[in-house]
């Protein structure tokens, strides 16, 4: 069933992997009217770990989701590969998020039904294909999970479970991975080693990383943070720091 | 509580729906067969008074044996009437003479049919107030040549006053002209019944016996009383004959036929109370569900300060005011309802006599009660489940419960299902029968009981095939049936028990007609069988027949049969049969035979060999058989050991009944012939007796099984629907409680085509395994009853396997149609909110 799904055109590799050109997405009417994100222009390189930080509010979910194609927008566009998404239906949409996007959530990441090879695995098996055996190996063996992949989620604790997340936004080799506060239920050891993994990822694989979090120390992970503040792009650096990054926001709160 | 109560109801309007509607479909249901009984029971109950109005006492003859409505007694001298007439406070007086007469219509067909309303033949009683006919064109009969018909029959055959027509009687065919049309006091007919009214010399050579009438009907004067009558008349009369008041004999009436309808009324509520039944499965397990759902709001309800009963109460309030307005609902609507189980035993030929609707204060009553208390009952364990929630359960993530049943469960399933089994086998073994309704009431809780034990296991094993044909689909389909077994479980059980009837009676009315027709390929050796349509002793055919077929050219035997109500022994006999003594043994195999057959003669009886063993008769003994007109010793002359199916487990010869018995009217007419024709020929006078090939007959047998089948199919339907909307209740539930599954399956790229495939699989796996258990449950039943039956000659456990498939299959797509609303709902839901819910 999932041949017929062909979106009209793959994303195919560009050195930009997803962007947003004017991106703005209101809610409401009138009075009420709210702007989550408010004409929003931003680029994600291939190949790079993007941070985008903000307080709560600042529209940085909203982005990430219209990015990712979970949400709409209200004018603008946004792009993954040379795909322009409000140009897709819902059903090119779905497919593209299934062969070309990964996902890592804050939790309930993992379908409950299934074993961690199995919510590994899903996105390939939803398209009705066969994972790559030899990348399969060296996703899981890369986020240690190989003695667990016949466990269930209830069986694996907190860390375990977004290390499985992890991996599943890794075996598709998708051509970019969104992850929404990934530590934001984790301790800081068990976070950070989620963290690690993923700029491993980036660095090893040269895969595309863009993550929401409010978490300096999570930020300090990537290769470039983006400042979001009432749904306006405000600031970005390269290279952040916990530090650096703590600054900006002093700096952003005043 | 009770405000908290009341915005539950309103928050979960959908959920309440559901189950709201698998209550009322149940209340619906019986409302609907009380009140299809009730009004039915008044119809015949003013039919009967009417018929009997002015009559203010009656003599007749006695009777030895509980009679049916409309079964003749002994009857009594007409010379009688003059002696009544001297008795003090008589009145008026007038005889009565009843039996079989059929009238026919300008094609040659029967008008009305004796299996659906009686069509009788009466005298035209003068006597204005003893006559509840009334003419409504044309006159009443003033000579032997003349007779009335009601006006329905009139109507129905096209006939108008002074037309010509034939009647059909225990004599030869004759023809008459209709005089005129009579209206049954202001009604077209008594409740649809066919009636010719003779000239009382007629009726007697007819219906009756020269010189004799069935009764006499006697008005009082004014100021005696029916009881002073009564008293008068008896003096007057001898003690042979009974004297009772008007009232009583309607009242004897009335009961005979409420009698007649008992059957028909149990039959009717037997499968209202399955609808019922399998309702408070549906609402038990909707409440279960959410009860498990809201297991964090009653921890918060109990960490501020709730107590227990308070959330036992708020659960039970709830369900209570669902009982109550579905119930209420369901009693409304099931007075429509009536009208169309009407319309539905209508359709399967089973006509019920037209009359104003009756409502009455037990329908009213019984109907709420059960639609209240069943609820109650059902989700009174979800309620207890939920006043046991610990506070700290408010702090922690909801855990759902993914146990499939302690072993403590598993022993307690085994142990009710065992005792059901017994109670079944022994209430078919001959104990009281209700241990049957009991038995497999039982079976049902008991395998209810062990469903979840069983749900994972076989779930497994039917979605095996699952993710190999569906894919990811079929897989999540497969793990969503099995991770919550105990739901899946009850969610079965209702369909269980629909299908586990319909099993059990698809089983049991085909190894009925396997055993029928192979008994009667093998044993009878005739070729054709002259069929009366009649059912029992108030109609058949003129024993003119088979008179005039005997000596035939082309015709080689001929075995006339009559069949009357008896005992033989004390031991009641609805159905006890005469034979030609002299030719049954060349029409029917009748295996080793000890004794003579033939010779039976007046007072002879032959005995199927199993009963003699049972009731330890020999050859020579004597038996007494009661008749209607008193008892009488026979002499066990023969002893048979096959074709019991057909002949009974005693029988007489035809001069047996002529000596005993009022009326004589063949029942069926068993024959051999080489010259069809001749036969066709010699039948073509009697309308109403059908000639049959022996195929034909073994078919129209059959027939009449699955007219049968396909009325209980069609009341089993219902409790098939109700367990559906359980189906697409539980779904519904579940997909709401995925919701953030959904969202992510979606999210990582799942097509909607794909979510709704999961929860159709889901739904078809749900109702394969409600049915495999069911099947299971039926073709137990059907086991047992074929066993229990087995010496009334259903002798062939025969397992359709076909229909069966049949019935899984039809299961199956009921189980895509039952999932239609939530996957559609599954697949439209909104992932962003989905994986943001919290």
């Amino acid at each position: 069933m999932t041949t017929v799904l062909t979106p009209p055109r793959a994303p195919v590799a560009t050195t930009v992997a997803a962007m947003a050109r004017n991106a703005t997405k209101t809610y409401g009417s009138g009075e009420a009217l709210v702007r989550a994100l408010d004409d929003v222009t931003v680029e994600f390189p291939t190949g790079r770990f993007t941070a985008i930080m903000g307080p709560s509010g600042s529209g940085k979910s909203t982005l990430m989701h219209c990015l990712a194609g979970l949400d709409g927008l209200s004018s603008g566009s946004v792009w993954i590969g040379n795909a322009d998404l409000s140009k897709l239906t819902d059903r090119q949409l779905t497919q593209l998020r299934r062969d070309h996007v990964g996902f890592i959530f804050q939790a309930f990441n993992l379908v409950p039904t299934l074993t961690a090879l199995e919510n590994i695995t899903l996105p390939s098996a939803l398209a009705g294909r066969k994972p790559d055996r030899a990348w399969l190996d060296h996703v899981v063996d890369t986020v240690g999970l190989r003695s667990r992949l016949s466990h269930r989620p209830s069986e694996l604790s907190g860390g375990q479970q977004q290390r499985v997340a992890v991996a599943r936004a890794l075996a598709s080799k998708p051509q970019i991975i969104f992850a929404d506060e990934p530590t934001g239920n984790l301790d800081s050891r068990t976070g950070a080693e989620i963290l690690s993994f993923m700029r491993t990822a980036v660095r090893e694989f040269g895969q595309t990383i863009v993550m929401v979090t409010h978490d300096p120390m999570a930020a300090a992970y990537a290769d470039r943070a983006v400042f979001l503040a009432d749904g306006r792009i405000v600031d970005e650096i390269d290279a952040p720091t916990a530090n650096t990054v703590l600054d900006r926001i002093k700096k952003l709160g005043d | 509580m009770l405000r908290l109560t009341i915005k539950q109801l309103a928050a979960k309007k959908l959920r309440l729906l559901t189950t709201a509607t698998a209550v009322l479909l149940g209340v619906a249901f019986l409302a609907g067969t009380l009140v299809l009984t009730d009004t039915i029971g008044r119809t015949l109950d003013n039919v009967l008074a009417d018929a009997n109005a002015g009559t203010d006492a009656y003599v007749r003859g006695p009777s030895e044996l509980a009679l049916g409505f409309g079964e003749a007694r002994p009857r009594v001298d007409a010379a009688l009437v003059d002696q009544v007439r001297q008795a003090d406070g008589t009145s008026d007086v007038a005889v009565r003479i009843s039996g079989y007469a059929q009238l026919v219509d300008k094609s040659a067909t029967p008008v009305g049919d004796p299996q659906v309303a009686p069509t009788f033949g009466l005298n035209w009683v003068t006597v204005g107030d003893l006559n509840p006919y009334r003419i409504a064109s044309g006159h009443a009969p003033t000579n032997d040549d003349e007779i009335v018909i009601d006006k329905h029959s009139a109507d129905v055959a096209g006939y108008h006053a002074g037309d010509r027509a034939t009647v059909l009687s225990k004599g030869a065919p004759r023809e008459f002209t209709i005089s005129g049309i009579a209206k049954f006091g202001t009604a077209d007919s008594p409740g649809g019944a066919s009636a010719v009214l003779f000239t009382d010399n007629v009726a007697q050579q007819l219906l009756g016996e020269p010189g004799k009438v069935d009764g006499i009907a006697v008005t009082a004067e004014s100021g005696t009383s029916q009881a002073q009558l009564v008293a008068a008349i008896d003096q007057v009369v001898g003690s042979d004959v009974q004297v009772i008041t008007g009232a009583a004999l309607t009242a004897e009436d009335q009961k005979s036929v409420a009698d007649s309808f008992k059957f028909f009324n149990v039959f009717m509520l037997i499968f209202a109370l399955v609808a019922v039944f399998v309702g408070a499965f549906i609402i038990n397990n909707t409440f279960s569900i959410t009860v498990a759902q809201r297991t964090r709001e009653m921890a918060m309800l109990r960490a501020i300060g709730a107590n227990r009963r308070q959330v036992l109460r708020s659960v039970l309030a709830e369900a209570a005011a669902v009982a109550v307005i579905a119930s209420a609902i369901g009693l409304v609507i099931g007075i429509g309802v009536a009208s169309g189980l009407k319309a539905l035993l209508g359709s399967f030929g089973f006509d019920v006599p037209d009359g104003p609707t009756v409502v009455s204060g037990r329908t009213i009553v019984v109907s709420l009660t059960v639609g209240i208390l069943v609820t109650l009952a059902s989700a009174f364990l979800p309620a207890r489940r939920a006043a046991r929630v610990a506070p700290i359960e408010a702090l922690r993530e909801p855990a759902l419960d993914n146990t499939a049943g302690s072993k403590r469960r598993a022993a307690a399933g085994v142990a009710i299902t065992a005792v059901g089994v017994a109670a079944l086998l022994a209430g078919l073994g001959g104990a009281p029968l209700s241990l049957v309704g009991l038995g497999a009431f039982l079976v049902f809780i008991g395998v209810s009981v062990l469903g979840p034990v069983l749900a994972r296991p076989v779930t497994r094993l039917i979605g095996s095939p699952l993710p190999r044909t569906r894919g990811m689909s079929g897989a999540l389909a497969r793990q969503n049936a099995m991770r919550n077994p105990k739901r899946t479980a009850r969610t079965a059980a209702s369909l269980m028990i629909g299908v586990g009837l319909v099993g059990f009676i698809t089983i049991f009315a085909a190894s009925t007609k396997t055993s029928i027709s192979s008994a009667l390929g093998r044993d009878y050796l005739g070729t054709h069988v002259v069929e009366s349509g009649a059912y029992d002793s108030t109609a058949g055919i003129s024993p003119d027949l088979a008179a005039s077929l005997r000596g035939r050219q082309g015709i080689e035997v001929v075995t006339a049969s009559r069949v009357t109500r008896a005992e033989v022994d004390g031991m009641s006999r609805a159905e006890f049969f005469a034979f030609d003594a002299t030719t049954v043994g060349r029409i029917t195999d009748l295996g080793t035979v000890t004794g003579d057959v033939t010779a039976l003669g007046a007072d002879g009886i032959a005995v199927f060999a199993d009963e003699a063993t049972d009731q330890g008769w020999h050859l020579g003994d004597t038996v007494d058989v009661t008749f209607v007109g008193g008892t009488k010793p026979f002499v066990v002359r023969a002893i048979f050991d096959n074709s019991q199916e057909w002949l009974g487990k005693e029988f007489v010869g035809l001069d047996a009944f002529e000596a005993n018995l009022p009326n004589q009217l063949d029942f069926r007419i068993y024959v051999s012939a080489s010259d069809e024709n001749a036969l066709m020929d010699a039948a073509a006078p009697y309308p109403s007796a059908e000639v049959l090939d022996k195929q034909a007959f073994i078919d129209a047998l059959n027939a009449n099984i699955d007219k049968m089948l396909g009325l209980i199919y069609a009341m089993l339907a219902l409790a098939i629907v109700i367990a559906l909307l359980g189906i697409a209740n539980t779904l519904a539930l579940s997909i709401f409680e995925r919701t953030r599954e959904l969202g992510l399956l979606r999210a990582v790229g799942m097509a909607k085509a794909q979510v709704r495939s999961t929860v159709r699989w889901e739904a078809v796996l749900i109702a394969l395994f409600g049915t495999s258990l069911g099947l299971a449950v039926g073709t137990f039943f059907g086991w047992a009853m074929v066993r229990a039956l087995s010496d009334q000659g259903i002798t062939e456990l025969s397992i359709p396997v076909g229909s069966l498939l049949v019935v899984t299959v039809v299961a199956a797509a009921a189980g895509v149609g039952a999932a239609i609303m939530p996957a559609r709902r599954a697949a439209k839901l909104n992932v962003l909110k989905a994986i943001s819910a919290g």
